[in-house]
């Protein structure tokens, strides 16, 4: 791996996303003549008008940032580098994620372009948001330093705590972005206090050098260093854990995710735990083991994550709203993919687990929350399990995309969910916690009925008559849903490529 | 060794001179106050601004947090040329570019301000 000083080469992508966040500034702040310009002989109001534009304009960028990362691989050969004084990683595996994230991206925008209509969001405000979010997370998944680590989580958080409170003339809006707000400081706290210490530990704060004076056997275990070194690392795992919702840090989840727009929400419980969990793995799973400290991280990471799948599976059995449901879920999920990394075997297969979890969380996430947007209407919210009653006999397209998205959430074949969990529990039992690997296992067998349950509604109860109404413009959500249900369906029966791109990007994390 | 602390002799006797002179112009030119009522604001510690014990649960109006935002933008410009000032020489062109570059996303984050009319007291 060669260091660098600055070469744009390898920063092709992120270059060409700080240019979109340009051009879409610019683009919004004469945007009065711009709407003069184009405007043609539309029946579309103002609002509603100006969303497509900015919806389109967004998408063409990311298109072209998503051939960057390709070119950047081309142009580098594959191989990776270590920017601006140990700062950035860049090239190589990573290229993976980023191109995972700015799909993720694309997704949510695809899901936005009619939803923010029916919202009355200002769409230009909402995608420049969003692109300052994907910067972020690009930027997270990179770094090689925790200053670095610690602008780049800011920079994928803030603006997620502004557009969480997008719908302004919602009271429920309002109430989540200020909880985010509150408890995602709360954790930012923790996260500096956790870089702190390790500081004050070792002296550096390269990621790799932190991780390397903390390997336990070098040093005696009843230093100080070693006192401030381990204490470090549990206030920065809490601070993570805050991000990625495990129990008993996960309080913000539910209700951020039921008040927050529905592709906001979408956004969230993907991108933002997916870079998150890179992080945590860079950290904790590293090839780098802490000695006789590692025991303890067993401890620890098993409990929260055994608690976490329980408290996410039991709870979500008992919601009528379906947001709600997911954000139980998506608690759940991330209580999965901790179980990958707690038997603290710091080899690239628990790294390489998670990822792939990961990434096929992604695509079904992004079709559920998909679905419930495809069936929303103006002035009706389709979040309640009552809205869904019957939705199978108008839309059945819909209830089909559904039944892929719950079957691939439930872990059940041919479905990606399924390779995902058995990747999970094979790092489980290799480590010989069978009975780990057998509640976490049996609480899957919970997650069925609360999944099965939405079906159930869909396909077996009656339909009422005023929630059927159709509505125009659904074409890139229909993108969206396809293309994500393509990819459940096609990495369920063919998990090869995808193990080898997770495998690829975990080596590079270590 | 001692004379390289000569400046801040000098600067303490010109700002004590300073100030005892505007206090002297003050006793002799300003307005003598008959009784207490005349002028109350003489008898606060600060002459102007809030007053100094009041109820900490005013309302303060939204306007002045988009103040406070675009202070930022400004302050955060203004604060950065500051040590680049010192080091751009010994730097070069590159530190030349790069100033630019930086003043190019505030200018553009400025563009933004203006045109949403963010600058007007609304």
């Amino acid at each position: 791996m060669s260091e660098l000083f600055f070469d744009p080469a390898f920063l092709l992508g992120e270059l060409g996303l700080a240019a979109l966040i340009v051009v879409l500034t610019l683009a919004d702040a004469f945007r009065k003549p711009l709407y003069q310009l184009f405007n043609g002989t539309t029946q579309l109001s103002e609002l509603e008008y100006r969303n497509r534009q900015a919806g389109w304009l967004t998408g063409i960028g990311f298109v072209i940032v998503a051939a960057l990362f390709i070119y950047t691989n081309k142009l580098t050969g594959g191989e990776p580098a270590i920017l601006l004084h140990n700062s950035l990683k860049a090239g190589g595996g990573l290229l993976i994620g980023k191109l995972v994230i700015l799909i993720a991206g694309i997704l949510t925008l695809l899901l936005s372009i009619r939803y923010t209509s029916i919202e009355s969001i200002p769409g230009i405000d909402y995608y420049l948001l969003l692109c300052f979010s994907l910067l972020g997370a690009l930027t997270l998944i990179a770094a090689e330093n925790f200053i670095m680590l610690f602008l780049a989580l800011e920079m994928m958080s803030i603006p997620i705590y502004a557009m969480v409170g997008l719908k302004r003339y919602n009271p429920r809006s309002d109430e989540s972005a200020i909880k985010y707000l509150l408890l995602g400081g709360f954790s930012s706290g923790f996260l500096l206090l956790g870089i702190s210490f390790l500081y004050g530990a070792t002296g550096s704060l390269v990621i790799s050098d932190v991780l390397t004076s903390l390997s336990f056997p070098t040093i005696e275990l009843a230093t100080p260093q070693a006192l401030f070194g381990a204490l470090g690392l549990i206030f920065l795992f809490i601070g993570l854990a805050f991000k990625v919702s495990l129990v008993p840090f996960h309080a913000w989840t539910p209700d951020v995710y039921e008040g927050a727009a529905t592709p906001i929400t979408a956004f969230m419980s993907v991108a933002v735990k997916l870079s998150a969990f890179a992080v945590i793995l860079k950290i904790f799973a590293g090839s780098t083991s802490f000695g006789g400290f590692d025991s303890i991280l067993v401890g620890m990471l098993g409990f929260f994550a055994l608690i976490t799948v329980m408290y996410g599976n039991s709870v979500a059995i008992v919601q009528t709203n379906v947001k709600r449901m997911l954000a139980y879920s998506s608690i759940a999920h991330a209580g999965y993919m901790a179980l990958a990394i707690a038997p603290m075997t710091h080899t690239v297969d628990a790294a390489k687990a998670v990822l792939f979890y990961g990434i096929g969380y992604v695509a079904m996430n992004m079709l559920a929350f998909g679905v419930l947007i495809y069936l929303t209407r103006q002035n009706h919210y389709c979040e309640t399990l009552d809205d869904l009653k019957g939705v199978a006999r108008k839309f059945p397209g819909a209830a089909a995309m559904m039944t892929i998205a719950m079957f691939s959430l439930a872990g059940i074949p041919p479905a990606v969910g399924f390779v995902g969990k058995i990747q999970i529990f094979m790092q489980l039992i290799n480590a010989h916690m069978y009975i780990t690997a057998v509640i976490a296992l049996l609480f899957s067998f919970v997650a069925l009925y609360f999944y099965i349950n939405v079906l159930v509604v869909m396909y077996m109860k009656e339909p009422d008559t005023d929630k059927t109404i159709e509505s125009s413009h659904q074409f890139p959500v229909w993108v969206a849903m396809a293309a994500s249900a393509l990819l459940i369906i096609l990495l369920g029966i063919l998990p090869t490529p995808l193990l080898n791109w997770s495998q690829q990007w975990a080596s590079i994390l270590f | 060794m001692a004379g390289q602390y000569l400046p801040v002799l000098l600067l303490v006797i010109i700002a004590s001179f300073t100030v005892g002179l505007i206090l002297l112009l003050n006793a002799l030119l300003g307005p003598k106050a008959k009784q207490r009522n005349d002028f109350p604001s003489k008898y606060t510690p600060f002459e102007c601004g809030s007053d100094m014990l009041e109820d900490n649960n005013k309302r303060v109006s939204i306007r002045f947090y988009l103040i406070a935002l675009l202070f930022i933008l400004f302050d955060l410009e203004g604060i950065l040329l500051y040590p680049w000032a010192v080091v751009a020489r010994s730097i070069g062109t590159v530190a030349y570019i790069e100033i630019l570059i930086f003043i190019f996303f505030l200018a553009v984050a400025f563009i933004y301000a203006w045109r949403r009319n963010a600058l007007e007291w609304r």
